[in-house]
């Protein structure tokens, strides 16, 4: 089986015949269905299509369908994959469809997520209306288990009508099953095993799912990371927080839970809130869930924190109210090149940095692998504080207000309050390691621009940071400019030069960050050979939670999961880049409409 | 150019206008003053202060869970003034909006931003213009819409659209430019303009329940060139209003739906059932009490719908009654379709077109643009055409002219059947001016004739006095852009030469740069056409957001405007914006994603 060359992109490579099930309404218990739409149940709908004919489920957006169960009655190992018809969110709506999928004795749920017909805001090609498209989920070895399938559900206020929880509608027609013959189910476990194709690294902000899914249970937050078992990323960087608001159960800032706020600009912010309240009151913390639970699958867990957000614009400025530090400290806010005082906590002051410091520091606590402060979000950090302004005057004799505020010698000046930081982290990390005698010590990883003059401007010195082993990994982020996430950066190895450089002779790693969170699963295969065809050993995937992100079990989820198989992306390349898109076929019928007709309007 | 009394012709928005604009910038006057609040609450208006380019001062926010009480700015100005409202749109991909009244008015405008807008204007406010009036003695109120969505008091209790207004901008008429606007108010040249409503999306988005609320999707058309509203009353024997004939969308006994607006709309139309609303006399009574013709539009094919959207309103429908009446495809399948072929469905048809037309209607109108076919490959087709040409028609190219016109003999039975009805319904009425009857119709004479639609023979025999074109675009495509070749409408302007039958084609996609509009009128009006018609001029969620498309499309009219415009050399007709330089304390130029 050594040397076995198939391309193992979701189930397409395996040699059996498919088994469709198209009898959901075999699903138990009975009750949990209905012929017609109701709450809390799922409807069944005939449909069929050229090949296939049954009956679906279909759940609202307010329905809040329980789980269910579907009897397999298979054994050995298997593919599953699921037929899931894109729905009508409805006007600007564009909240997904969401299935909630577990195996009898399996510990966590996953969700799979297919945009809705209104979400045009994606590259991804999308299966067109009235199409039955297929998400492919796992192998697994089906002896005397089930599949439990569940519409996940945010609970928006009391009672039980149907303003009472949110969801995303979901309209299943079936469930597929590949039996694996026996060299290739050894090959699914064999796989799993290979620490040469371990190199990819997600990122979580653990903001999103507690706004769309207002998450009250730690299998909820588990069901974050579970996606990403028997796949090739090692690592997790899941955000601890940003500023002074931090998303686990801390002495020195405060959690996400907005008390004086009574009303939000975005109902998300409040679900948020709700949630942090949830788990706060329950003595659950989720990112201590989420440590465990990511070291379970074998990955590194590497606390992220947003290394600027200490204050926001309004009106979506719950995260100000309260006491905060931006508050009590005006005195290390920046100020600009005339002399404002400005919305941000500058680094230029030692308070700030040993604050950011002792965030670190707690979030250490826990058995964490590695830091990260994220310099990708709300720059500048440094700006033209008296401090900065007086020592460049002490030291070159000439005001930085007067220069151009691009001049070389200011922004290497400029710099160094980053640098500093930057030492201090690392030696506190150093300490912590020592003080809870760790063979391995925490490593430090940073979230940079994507380009070298932004990293200037910011005061990023990477080359400094990677030359003094000041940190373990970079990332940056994307390649654009202004930093936008819908670009689609390092289509051009030449980008990652800069990058490259900055760690030569390092120990330092580099994983760029692949964007935009969505592509085809054929660009994503491309984008990653062209960085691995730079020499860089690593990718990184901002955003990668369920929900909107990019576990979503879509085509391009699995091509995304088997990215770290080198071989496997170059031998596709090589051999033309045959389709990886979805597979899909066309309802003819649904209930007793023929989809030859026109049902809009 | 100008006027001979220095009054500009083109009057887009307020941009005519001499005298320098006044900034009420001071939105913490509103009264009550206990609706506000200097931070976020359920209830009340966050007063949040800003400084822009031309102004600063307290803007009022609200939130989509907010709920906010109207609040009544005091204006104590005089005389005539332009009033635009300055918003702040954000940037998430969602609409902003509000509403607003003087004094005396019976119903709100609401003034929204496009979802798109705030993207590219995330550091600008911007300016809807609403409309010139004389404001001695009134005041204006300012609202959140705010349906209501669950029971209880509690923030899931209400969907409501976040609303930032920042600032009422007033700029005072001149007595030359008050003469001049009440003087353009009195031309009836400019009235060439026929608006859309489907009636369901109004009811979709916003979930009104009160008489105010209905009008509303009216009351806007009274300061513009819509000389006539095309307001759905029925699809198939799904009507909206309460009929003797059909069934309203009650869809009574569902409560779980696949879209949330539809929930919204069932509940609507319940309330008006139980509280004996009926929608469509309000509209109609509205339309007539501001000069505007009112007809009762009619999708002609909606006796039957698909799951899982639309299925809910199925039960107790003529067709779940009637399979015998069913379209038959050329393979002898039943189609969900009901088949004018038969006198039974075309009987049903025209008995609720004459209900609509005991309302206070100029006319109504057909809606082919909506669910074809009609006519399939019925038995009863398939004999007829056998008898008369000796020879199976299912035998034949779907597209043969003698099929498709010996089809096409049943729907113009139709149109002659339902002009005699009409008649008789107007005498019975004891109506002088006989009701209309206008068509939607399909992109060019070879496709309407596919659907069974023979113009030629509807115009010369005058069963129609409006052919509205949907589009020049083949298959209905509302994406496409129509009538940008000059030769599409020419078939449609021959059709009509020398009869009394007007045309008005319908300007598509529902939405176009303001200067892409204007152009294209220009072209149609040049190419013979003398009307217009905008598919969805709805309030929410279609053209009359009163953005810089709605401005554009509602002087649209002014033939003469338009040309002012071009020989001007084409200025921007974009919305007016206004650089936001701080909110609360936050300075507009640091970066906020994240």
């Amino acid at each position: 089986m050594a040397g076995d060359e198939r391309d193992r992109f979701a189930d397409r490579w395996l040699s059996r015949s498919p088994i469709y099930l198209t009898d959901l309404d075999r699903c138990e218990p009975a009750a949990a269905l209905a012929d017609v739409p109701a709450l809390r149940h799922w409807r069944k709908l005939a449909f069929s299509t050229d090949d296939l004919e049954g009956t679906m489920l279909l759940a609202g957006p307010q329905t809040a369908a329980p789980t269910i169960t579907y009897p397999l009655d298979a054994s050995g190992w298997h593919a599953i994959s699921v037929g899931l018809v894109r729905c009508h969110a409805g006007g600007h709506h564009t909240r997904a469809s969401e299935l909630e999928l577990r195996l009898t004795d399996d510990r966590v749920p996953t969700v799979l997520v297919l945009p809705s017909l209104a979400d045009h805001h994606t590259d991804e090609p999308m299966p067109e209306h009235r199409e039955v498209a297929e998400l492919f989920w796992k192998y697994a070895e089906l002896d005397g288990r089930h599949l439990e399938l569940g519409q996940p559900a945010a609970r928006l206020k009391s009672g039980d009508e149907a303003a009472s929880f949110a969801c995303g509608a979901v309209h299943v027609a079936y469930i597929k099953l590949v039996p694996l013959t026996d060299d290739e189910a050894a090959l699914v476990q064999e796989d799993g095993s290979g620490a040469d194709t371990k190199r990819l690294f997600a990122h979580n902000d653990s903001h999103g799912p507690h706004w769309i899914w207002r998450l009250t249970s730690a299998d909820e937050i588990r069901r974050e990371i579970e996606p990403y078992r028997d796949t090739d990323f090692t690592r997790m960087y899941w955000e601890a927080g940003g500023g002074d608001e931090v998303h686990y159960f801390s002495k020195i800032a405060h959690i996400p839970t907005c008390e004086a706020v009574h009303d939000f600009n975005r109902r998300g912010d409040r679900l948020h809130a709700e949630s942090w309240r949830e788990f706060r009151a329950a003595g659950v913390d989720p990112f201590a869930v989420a440590v465990d639970h990511t070291h379970e699958l074998g990955m590194e867990f590497h606390a992220a924190w947003r290394i600027s957000g200490f204050h926001y614009p309004p009106p979506i400025d719950h995260n100000n109210f309260g006491d905060t530090f931006y508050d009590r400290h005006p005195e290390w806010r920046g100020e600009d090149r005339d002399g404002r005082r400005t919305p941000i906590m500058a680094y230029t002051y030692a308070g700030v940095r040993q604050f950011a410091v002792s965030l670190f520091r707690e979030m250490a606590k826990y058995p964490i692998d590695g830091v990260c402060p994220l310099y990708n979000r709300r720059l500048p950090l440094v700006e033209y504080e008296p401090p900065l302004v007086e020592g460049f005057k002490r030291e070159f004799g000439t005001d930085p207000r007067e220069l151009d505020e691009r001049d070389p010698t200011w922004l290497a000046y400029r710099s160094r309050i980053l640098t500093q930081f930057m030492r201090e982290l690392r030696q506190a990390m150093d300490e912590v390691s020592r003080e809870q005698g760790r063979t391995k010590p925490i490593a430090v990883s940073a979230v940079v621009e994507g380009r070298e003059a932004a990293n200037s401007f910011f005061g990023c010195d990477l080359k400094t940071w990677a030359q003094e082993g000041l940190v373990d990994t970079l990332i940056p982020y994307v390649s654009d400019w202004e930093s936008r996430g819908s670009v689609a950066p390092w289509t051009d190895a030449r980008e990652l030069d800069y990058f490259l450089d900055a760690v030569d002779g390092t120990s330092c790693v580099l994983a760029p960050n692949v964007m935009p969170r969505s592509m085809s699963p054929e660009d994503f295969r491309r984008r990653a050979a062209t960085i691995y065809g730079a020499g860089i050993e690593h990718l990184f995937f901002w955003d990668c939670a369920g929900g909107e992100g990019r576990a979503n079990y879509r085509p391009m989820w699995s091509a995304v999961r088997r990215l770290g198989h080198v071989d496997e992306v170059l031998a596709w390349r090589d051999a033309g880049e045959p389709e990886l898109g979805w597979i899909s076929s066309d309802l003819r019928s649904v209930g007793d409409w023929s989809t030859a007709y026109d049902d809009a309007g | 150019m100008t006027t001979p009394g220095s009054v500009p012709l083109d009057r887009h928005t307020d941009r005519w206008l001499s005298a320098a604009p006044v900034y009420l910038a001071d939105l913490d006057r509103c009264a009550p003053a206990d609706a506000q609040s200097s931070e976020p609450a359920l209830r009340r208006w966050r007063a949040l202060p800003f400084t822009a380019e031309a102004c600063a001062g307290t803007m009022l926010v609200a939130g989509p869970e907010t709920a906010a009480p109207d609040v009544t700015y005091p204006l104590d100005v005089e005389g005539w003034h332009a009033i635009s409202i300055g918003v702040y749109a954000e940037m998430h991909g969602e609409s902003r909006a509000m509403r607003a009244r003087l004094t005396g008015e019976a119903s709100f405008t609401y003034l929204a931003t496009h979802p798109d807008e705030g993207n590219f204007q995330a550091e600008h406010l911007l300016e809807r213009f609403w409309k010139i009036a004389d404001l001695t003695d009134r005041q204006i109120e300012l609202g959140q819409i705010r349906p209501r969505v669950g029971s209880g008091d509690e923030a899931g209790s209400f969907v409501c659209t976040p609303a930032n207004i920042a600032y009422i901008k007033l700029v005072p008429l001149s007595p030359a430019e008050v003469e001049a606007h009440l003087a353009d108010e009195a031309r009836t040249d400019r009235r060439r303009i026929f608006a859309h409503n489907d009636a369901h999306g109004y009811l979709w988005n916003g979930g009104p329940l009160t008489v105010e609320e209905i009008q509303r999707e009216v009351a806007p058309f009274a300061d513009s060139d819509v000389a006539r509203i095309y307001w759905e009353a029925a699809v198939g024997d799904l009507t909206f209003y309460p009929s003797n004939i059909g069934h309203m969308p009650t869809a009574d006994g569902v409560e779980d739906f696949i879209r949330v607006g539809d929930l919204t709309h069932a509940r609507a139309w319940r309330h008006f059932r139980d509280e004996g609303i009926d929608p469509l006399r309000i509209a109609a009574e509205t339309a007539r009490s501001v000069g505007i013709e009112f007809h009762a539009s009619y999708r002609v094919a909606g006796f039957h719908f698909a799951p899982p959207i639309y299925d809910a309103w199925n039960a107790g429908g003529f067709y779940l009654d009637h399979p015998e009446l069913r379209c038959v495809t050329r393979d002898g399948t039943p189609a969900p379709r009901l088949s004018y072929a038969f006198p039974e469905t075309r009987e049903l048809v025209i008995s609720l077109l004459r209900e609509m037309a005991s309302y206070p209607v100029n006319g109504v109108a057909l809606l082919f643009n909506r669910r074809p076919p009609l006519l399939d490959y019925e038995q009863t087709l398939v004999e007829g055409f056998q008898a008369q040409f000796g020879m199976d028609p299912r035998t034949l190219e779907e597209r043969d002219e003698r099929w498709l016109r010996y089809r096409a003999g049943f729907l113009t039975t139709f149109m002659r059947e339902l002009r005699a009805g009409l008649d008789a319904t107007d005498r019975e009425l004891g109506r002088t001016d006989p009701t209309q009857i206008s068509a939607v119709v399909l992109s060019s004479e070879a496709e309407n004739l596919y659907r069974a639609i023979d113009l030629r023979t509807w115009v010369a025999e005058g069963l129609v006095d409006t052919v509205i074109p949907y589009t020049s675009a083949p298959n209905l495509d509302s994406g496409a852009e129509a009538w940008g070749d000059p030769a599409s409408i020419e078939f449609f302007t021959e059709l009509v030469s020398g009869t009394d039958c007007v045309l008005a084609p319908n300007l598509m996609p529902r939405y176009m740069a303001p200067a892409e509009l204007r152009r294209r009128a220009r072209e149609l009006y040049d190419a013979g056409v003398t009307h217009l018609f905008a598919w969805d001029a709805v309030v929410l969620g279609g053209r009359v957001l009163f953005n810089d498309y709605w401005d554009a499309l509602r002087r649209l009219g002014h033939r003469d405007e338009i040309e002012a415009w071009i020989a001007a050399g084409e200025p921007s007709l974009g919305s007016t914006t206004m650089r936001l330089l701080t909110l609360g304390d936050w300075d507009m130029s640091y970066a906020t994603p994240g």
